[in-house]
């Protein structure tokens, strides 16, 4: 029998290997039709593939080179977020994409771990001036940077998904609760400011979020019809390649954003019940590597990839069935698409990176 | 900071996303629990939908099986407004092939439905035009339209339906129950794009097709009557005009044609007034056909004999203060001279002789006051005023038509009540109902409503109006070749909007029917308001000759050859031996 390593959670990579899987299923069962199979899962099993190199990567490297590269990785990320608005054609009305040759990917997703590295290395220094509110301002101009142009592509969802992580790095880093609090009380006043800058059809959005049924055949439409596809699987739902909604194409981005009501049809509660649950699983165990890191960088980069995984399922579980507004984000390890799924894969190779240093003192 | 304070922190925000978790699976509960049946009622609802399969309408057709009115299969243009990417333009396309308002197209493109229709029952050419535009979210369907091959052909007694189908009026209306079938049902799955995906065939019902109708009517006889009496509408101006070819035998009708005309496949184009089957709806004044009635009914209640001489006071009889005047003085003329001459004054005193009671209730015997009972809605009922409203005069005007309503199909009945020997006959236009394989699902057979009059009164009333188209009597331009031929003209005056009767407007009429002594048909002919000329011999009599002609001719009624002219051929015939 071959001795592990115990240099690495294992928990984690099973969980997500399961939600891989998991994935393809649906992913197959969201995109095939009664005569060819889903075009699909070859691309998304090169993606994994891909993804796991990286993490393999990350978890043996020594994550504190991380910190010496961040500056270099944010400012890479700011030029490839520039350059998605002015280099990409508009897919649907957003500017996220960016062309390398044969390989499209979104800079923004990447740019997220960048964000989260240079987050973790500025925080976890200059301990003398941590005690003064301006201390704050310098995390908030990080953010708000690449927020400010991710926002003009426009893609609400990966802007949203920062601000949970910025918080909860900033709190676990030993920041004031007042001090945060201020933050907070700063972001909210400045709500109906960002109401101004959203385009029309975000706020609509937004509207309909409130009341769906103000237009089910236009914008709540999907909200309906994926609370539809959800509520009608039940207990154990309709079975895999059984949901109607899916089926008969009620559902929209079947495969990619919407692929969580999928599951939630064709697996029922069953089914939503074991999916989160997995991530549950990785993201306690996250925390668990965070709590037990070796250096405050190594857990704030923890907390920071933690944080960002449990949001981007909380935001698209959540639209899914009616608790957020729609946006277009997908639902980590599951949904199709290459640049999330590395993404992913990176987050968990960094949290076995953080994990194979902790008994290095 | 101590690390105990960062564990802390990392432990209770470890707690709040744990919590935010519960709170999606509290969701989850809710909605695949709780709204699990609700929610699932409305997924089936969207996927599964019973959509409705109309039946087949039935047809009409004439005596011998021609068709009157079918249902064809058309296009109709619809769109899916979600589906259309750009309305303004796809209407700007869309005006230029179906000559719709481009702004009216745009705008029911704009609605928030998932269906519109766009154009209804276009033509060929059209729905090809519109199926080459290939617009997103446009697209073409079957329906059925109704049509009429002989377009004006019998309009008025077929009537028409509306844009679904339904009869509207006519035939169509009175037997819609029949023509309609029963719509079908069919299972279907339609996805997200509402296009139907899996049909469950096995759960079919289908439509039952609607039963065909078989008229009495003759198109040939009808087109005869329709050529005819149009002449005769255009010849003399006339408003309006009805004529109905009877079998007095049967009661069946063989035509029954109205002026002016209209197309049914277009109604729209047509005003509504001539859309009206006049020739039942409209009541008139009968005038001096009505004097065979009077005489009818005295004779065949004793109060005359064919030898009686009435005086007729030279053209001028004055009672209860009023002056009744002939168009020609007259002194004494015979029961037969009465009618054959058309004298006012002797009808009146024939009506006295037999008295109001006797009148009015050989009036209702013959049927007038009531509908006759055909198979057709809206018929008029007429006015004959019940005894006790009459007036002192009403004795002496009844008789000769005045003061009394009636349609040219009750009056066609009486007649041929007189011709056949006495037997008042319900009308009968429907002859059967037939499913599409041709079987027999009801017949509808000849009915006597009531005796009216004896056959000896019968007998003597048809040689009293043999007399009437003759030389001597008021229709010489009835007389047809090689067939004997009885009837009565009318001249009715309208009444004016003063209530008082018009010299300027009246009604033309002529009631006849051909071989007088053995009928095989019986014709009404009215013209309202002909102009300038308007006596029923003069505008009426000429059409009931000339249809009465062809129709005899057409139904190889052989030619009865007069005894002198069969005696001198004898004589010919000898003379060359």
């Amino acid at each position: 029998m071959i001795q592990l390593s115990k240099r690495y959670d294992y928990a984690i990579p099973v969980c997500a290997g399961l939600l891989i899987v998991f994935g393809l299923m649906f992913i197959h069962s969201a995109s095939c039709s009664e005569s060819a199979p889903s075009p699909y899962i070859g691309k998304q099993l090169l993606w994994a593939a891909i993804g796991l190199l990286g993490l393999l990567i990350l978890a043996h490297l020594d994550y504190r080179h991380i910190g010496t590269l961040a500056p270099f990785l944010y400012a890479a990320a700011l030029v490839l977020l520039v350059a998605v608005l002015y280099l990409s054609a508009p897919l649907r009305g957003a500017r996220s994409w960016l062309s390398l040759g044969p390989v499209s990917f979104q800079p923004s997703e990447f740019a997220k771990l960048a964000i989260i590295a240079v987050l973790a290395k500025f925080l976890s220094g200059f301990h003398r001036h941590r005690e003064r509110l301006w201390f704050m301002a310098v995390p908030l101009l990080i953010v708000l940077l690449p927020v400010f142009l991710i926002l003009e592509q426009p893609d609400l969802g990966s802007a949203l998904i920062l601000m949970p992580v910025l918080f909860s790095m900033l709190y676990v880093s030993g920041v004031k609760p007042r001090y945060l609090a201020f933050v907070f009380l700063l972001a909210l006043l400045s709500l109906p400011v960002l109401w101004m800058f959203l385009r029309p059809y975000q706020q609509a959005r937004l509207r309909i979020f409130i009341n769906p049924g103000l237009d089910p055949m236009g914008l709540g439409y999907n909200a309906i019809q994926s609370k539809v596809a959800v509520g009608s699987g039940g207990f154990f739902g309709n079975g895999w390649l059984h949901g109607a909604q899916t089926h008969l194409k009620f559902l929209p981005e079947r495969h990619t954003d919407f692929i969580f009501s999928v599951i939630g049809e064709e697996w029922g509660f069953a089914g939503g019940v074991v999916v989160i649950g997995l991530f549950m699983i990785i993201i306690f165990r996250g925390f668990g590597i965070a709590a037990q890191a070796r250096d405050p960088f190594g857990r704030l980069l923890a907390v920071g990839v933690v944080v960002m995984l449990a949001a981007y399922v909380m935001i698209n579980a959540g639209m899914t069935i009616g608790l957020m507004p729609i946006t277009g984000l997908p639902f980590p390890l599951v949904s199709y698409g290459g640049s999330s799924l590395i993404t992913a894969l990176l987050s968990i190779g960094v949290l076995e990176g953080v994990r194979a240093k902790r008994y290095a003192y | 900071m101590s690390v105990a304070i960062y564990r802390g922190r990392t432990l209770f925000l470890c707690l709040a996303i744990f919590s935010l978790f519960l709170l999606l699976a509290f969701q989850l509960v809710c909605i695949q629990m709780m709204e699990n049946p609700v929610l699932d009622d409305k997924a089936e609802g969207q996927h599964c939908v019973n959509m409705r399969v109309e039946a087949k309408r039935g047809r009409i057709f004439d005596c011998s099986k021609k068709v009157l009115a079918m249902s064809v299969p058309v296009k109709s243009v619809y769109a899916d407004p979600k589906l259309v990417p750009e309305p303004a333009l796809a209407a700007k396309k869309l005006s230029a092939v179906l000559g719709a308002g481009e702004r009216a197209l745009e705008e029911r493109l704009r609605r928030k439905k998932r269906f519109v229709w766009l154009a209804r029952k276009v033509d060929d050419e059209t729905a090809a035009r519109v199926d080459m535009l290939s617009l997103e979210g446009i697209y073409l369907t079957d329906e059925m339209k109704r049509f009429y091959p002989n377009a004006e052909l019998l309009s008025h007694v077929l009537g028409f339906v509306g844009i679904d189908n339904d009869g509207l009026e006519g035939m169509e209306l009175y037997a819609d129950a029949f023509l309609r079938g029963k719509p079908g049902w069919r299972a279907i799955v339609r996805d997200g794009k509402r296009r139907e995906i899996l049909p469950f065939r096995s759960q079919d019902i289908p439509p039952v097709d609607g039963r065909d109708i078989i008229l009495t009517i003759d198109a040939v006889i009808q087109n005869i009557a329709e050529v005819e009496l149009d002449k005769a509408f255009r010849e003399f101006n006339a408003k309006g005009g009805s004529c109905i070819v009877m079998r007095p035998g049967t009661g069946d009708i063989l035509a029954m044609a109205n002026v002016p005309p209209y197309n049914p496949n277009d109604v729209g184009a047509s005003l509504m007034e001539s859309r009206r089957n006049r020739a039942m709806t409209d009541m008139l004044e009968p005038g001096s056909t009505f004097k065979v009635i009077t005489g009818a009914a005295a004779l065949d209640r004793g109060a005359v004999v064919m030898d009686d001489v009435f005086f007729c006071e030279n053209g001028a009889f004055r009672t209860h203060g009023r002056t009744l005047h002939d168009h020609h003085p007259y002194g004494n003329l015979s029961f037969l001279q009465v009618i054959q001459k058309s004298s006012n004054i002797g009808a009146a005193k024939v009506g006295m002789r037999l008295g109001e009671e006797g009148l009015h209730s050989y009036i209702r015997r013959f049927g007038f006051g009531e509908p006759t009972g055909i198979d057709l809605r809206g018929e008029a009922a007429g006015i004959v005023h019940p005894l006790n409203r009459w007036s002192k005069l009403s004795i002496s005007r009844i008789p000769m038509g005045h003061e009394i309503s009636v349609t040219p199909l009750q009056m066609i009945c009486a007649v041929s009540a007189i011709a056949n020997g006495g037997f008042l006959m319900k009308p009968r236009i429907i002859d059967g109902i037939v499913d599409s394989e041709g079987n027999v699902l009801r017949s509808f057979t000849p009915r006597v409503r009531r005796q009216v009059i004896g056959e000896e009164s019968s007998r003597c009333m048809v040689e009293v109006m043999k007399a009437v188209v003759s030389d001597q009597g008021t229709a010489r331009r009835a007389v047809l070749e090689g067939y004997t031929a009885a009837g009565k003209t009318g001249t009715a005056q309208k009444i004016e909007e003063d209530g008082r009767y018009s010299h300027r407007y009246f009604f033309g009429s002529f009631v006849g029917f051909a071989p007088a002594d053995d009928p095989a048909i019986a014709v009404i002919v009215v013209l309202d308001e002909p102009r300038p000329v308007y006596y029923g011999g003069t505008v009426a009599a000429p059409v009931f000759r000339s249809v009465s002609q062809k129709v005899l001719s057409y139904l190889g009624v052989p030619q009865e050859v007069p005894d002198v002219e069969l005696a001198e051929g004898a004589i010919a015939a000898g003379s060359r031996i």
